[in-house]
């Protein structure tokens, strides 16, 4: 009886090895996409399934992975592992890769629908007529806080240094997002050549770590919802953005007059794709209104697409008046400052947790069982050693 | 008076062990994405998990990677284990020791110094691009230690007079490998190939580096954090978490009589 089961799972086994494995064999075209996590509509964002729609329109198949990070994105390509064709970087990790020659050219007779991107995310600095790069999503960095809780009117990025709001304000989790808001405060560029003005926002940053209750990005809005922080600057696209946040009266959102990052993450083509054509047919084929929509609402961010993203912001009171001039793009630093934020952000991060009282009367119990625990062992076992017919 | 306060302290491990992963399941009925607010049971998540491509096909190829590498490890292991006990006593210590790098060494080593490897025969020879075979070459490298080790007791165990007996007696060498010294293993085998098969669900440093364009569950998960998890990451652990309990309760009504560890 117990022979039969066992063989039986083992036929069974096998049986879903061949299948997944036979699966593997077709030789439709595949293309491999690398997005950010959480950015584009799935169904499980309430929309439609993107990847799906393309594959039923022109029957190339998508392999959607995601990434992270834009850093664990670039280690991949630079590290030479990766075979992607459609790749979303953000805007400074674009001109890195421009810089080191790994982008394809884009063929526009394949992308008809570059004529319907906003005009406001046109002619950056580092590729001026989108010739690498096609504009994805993109949307501004601001505040979002509970008016239970935060009275304050014209919110500007000092209010983070407030300590009538100490433990109650949440940081990005990541160097270059959260020394933008502290050379913001400064009034100083975000993209500032100067040494200088990197070393005293690290210290801005560093003053305020006792401020802050922790550094983190995916949580963000369940510590809102929950009351359990009351500021958090984040990524900020239309008003729609989250469900529950649409429902709780009390979080508002606002970008401070002084100026914010605008952040605009873009779709290329990676050099020595195989499918280039089907690449800059996926590309078109996100620019256009249906599928811009269903990203807008999924991610809660805004679209490359003129029509849909002027009605969205136009919806959104922060964002119907707000002067497109103060809104700054990131460049790509200079490796000496890129190494300086780095080690800034260790030293940031580091001083993190302080052993307060309860830790350390912790960690002298736990040492005290420790040692109780040898001494009673080795009291069992130096009796047991006079035994000599014990069979160990 | 003793028994209870050893009941009370059991109580309070298997809560604090299994508290996150109920937290976990009463989620994925949640029907708001945030685990704050709890707004109705649904089970939306489940049936948007079905129709979500990109993480069924990473967790099909986290299973198919784990089922193959925990095999191919199964293999290595058991043949290292064979071998050792045939072979000098220097040779044993040496081959033991040799046994304890792979898992001594951090992760992020082995990881790093694998794609490196990787990268650079790709680039000499045109194969091994990084991608599924690289993966199952990578997870059955760290499994196999696993398994090793726990074959090697069981070994051990054996009398070696016992398989050449066997041969004494009429069977050829492979016979008495397979009809007198496995059946004997066979405990040490299938402890190996569960552990290695966990080991290599839950890796997340060196699939990372070696995955190429390849993605499996964990890289896919660790890709949620930047926004937010989604629930039918939920909904995929709690069916995880099922299946792997059913199978345990099969398991032990099966094998009522044998203890296998």
């Amino acid at each position: 009886m117990k022979k039969i089961i066992n063989i039986s799972f083992f036929i069974l086994f096998l049986a879903c090895l061949f299948f997944l494995f036979y699966k593997k064999k077709d030789d439709e075209i595949t293309l491999n996409v690398y997005n950010s996590g959480d950015f584009i509509s799935t169904l499980s964002s309430g929309g439609l399934d993107v990847n799906d729609l393309f594959t039923k329109k022109t029957g190339i198949k998508v392999n959607y992975t995601t990434f992270q990070s834009n850093e664990e994105m670039l280690a991949k390509i630079l590290g030479g592992g990766a075979s992607y064709d459609v790749i979303f970087p953000s805007d400074y990790v674009v001109e890195k890769l421009i810089k080191e020659n790994m982008l394809e050219e884009l063929n526009f007779e394949n992308i008809p629908n570059h004529k319907l991107i906003n005009p406001i995310l046109k002619n950056f600095g580092f590729d001026p007529e989108n010739k690498f790069a096609i504009p994805y999503l993109f949307g501004f960095v601001g505040i979002f806080y509970n008016n239970k809780f935060v009275k304050e009117n014209n919110i500007d990025w000092d209010i983070l240094w407030n300590k009538n709001y100490t433990k109650k304000i949440i940081m990005f989790d990541n160097p270059r997002d959260d020394l933008a808001i502290a050379l913001l405060k400064n009034k100083k560029s975000i993209n500032s050549n100067n040494k200088n003005d990197w070393i005293l926002a690290a210290e801005e940053l560093k003053n305020q770590r006792e401020l802050v209750q922790s550094y983190m990005t995916d949580q963000v809005f369940d510590k809102l919802l929950g009351e359990e922080a009351y500021l958090a600057p984040f990524y900020y696209g239309h008003a729609a953005q989250s469900e529950s946040l649409r429902n709780n009266k009390n979080i508002k959102f606002t970008i401070p007059k002084s100026g914010t990052n605008k952040f605009v993450d873009f779709a290329c083509i990676l050099k020595n794709s195989k499918h280039k054509t089907e690449a800059e047919k996926y590309i078109n084929f996100l620019l256009t209104e249906e599928v811009s929509r269903a990203n807008a609402d999924a991610t809660g961010y805004l679209p490359a697409n003129k029509n849909i993203s002027e009605k969205l912001m136009s919806e959104s009171e922060a964002l119907r008046s707000y002067d497109m001039k103060k809104t700054y793009v990131y460049r790509d630093l200079s490796p000496e400052i890129s190494k300086l934020n780095d080690e800034s952000w260790v030293s940031i991060r580091a001083g993190e947790e302080n052993l307060d009282f309860y830790n350390i009367v912790l960690i002298f119990i736990f040492c005290l069982l420790i040692i109780l625990n040898v001494i009673i062992f080795f009291r069992k076992f130096k009796n047991n050693r006079e035994c000599a017919t014990c069979s160990r | 008076m003793k028994k209870v306060i050893y009941k009370l302290f059991l109580a309070f491990i298997f809560t604090f062990l299994y508290a996150p992963i109920f937290i976990l399941i009463i989620n994925s009925f949640n029907s708001s994405k945030s685990r704050a607010v709890w707004s109705g049971f649904t089970f939306k998540w489940y049936k948007t998990l079905i129709q979500n491509h990109a993480i069924l096909q990473a967790a099909e190829n986290t299973l198919i990677i784990a089922m193959v590498s925990s095999l191919i490890a199964a293999i290595l292991g058991t043949i290292a284990c064979v071998g050792l006990v045939n072979s000098q006593k220097f040779f044993q210590a040496f081959l033991i020791n040799l046994n304890n790098i792979p898992i001594i060494n951090p992760e992020i080593v082995v990881g790093i110094s694998s794609m490196v490897f990787f990268v650079m025969i790709y680039k000499l020879t045109g194969f091994l691009k990084p991608g599924l075979t690289t993966l199952i070459i990578s997870h059955s490298t760290f499994c196999a230690p696993y398994v090793f080790l726990s074959v090697l007791p069981k070994i051990r165990q054996i009398t070696p007079q016992i398989p050449e007996a066997a041969q004494d007696l009429g069977c050829t060498p492979f016979k008495a490998f397979y009809k007198v010294l496995l059946p004997e293993i066979t405990p040490g085998i299938v402890t190996g190939i569960m552990m290695s098969f966990t080991m290599s669900i839950d890796d997340f440093t060196i699939s990372y580096f070696t995955s190429g364009s390849v993605q499996t569950l964990p890289l896919a998960i660790y890709s949620m954090t930047r926004k937010s998890i989604s629930p039918e990451i939920n909904a995929l652990s709690t069916i995880f978490f099922f299946t792997v309990l059913l199978m345990l309760v099969i398991i032990n009504i099966i094998n009522d009589d044998i203890e296998w560890i």
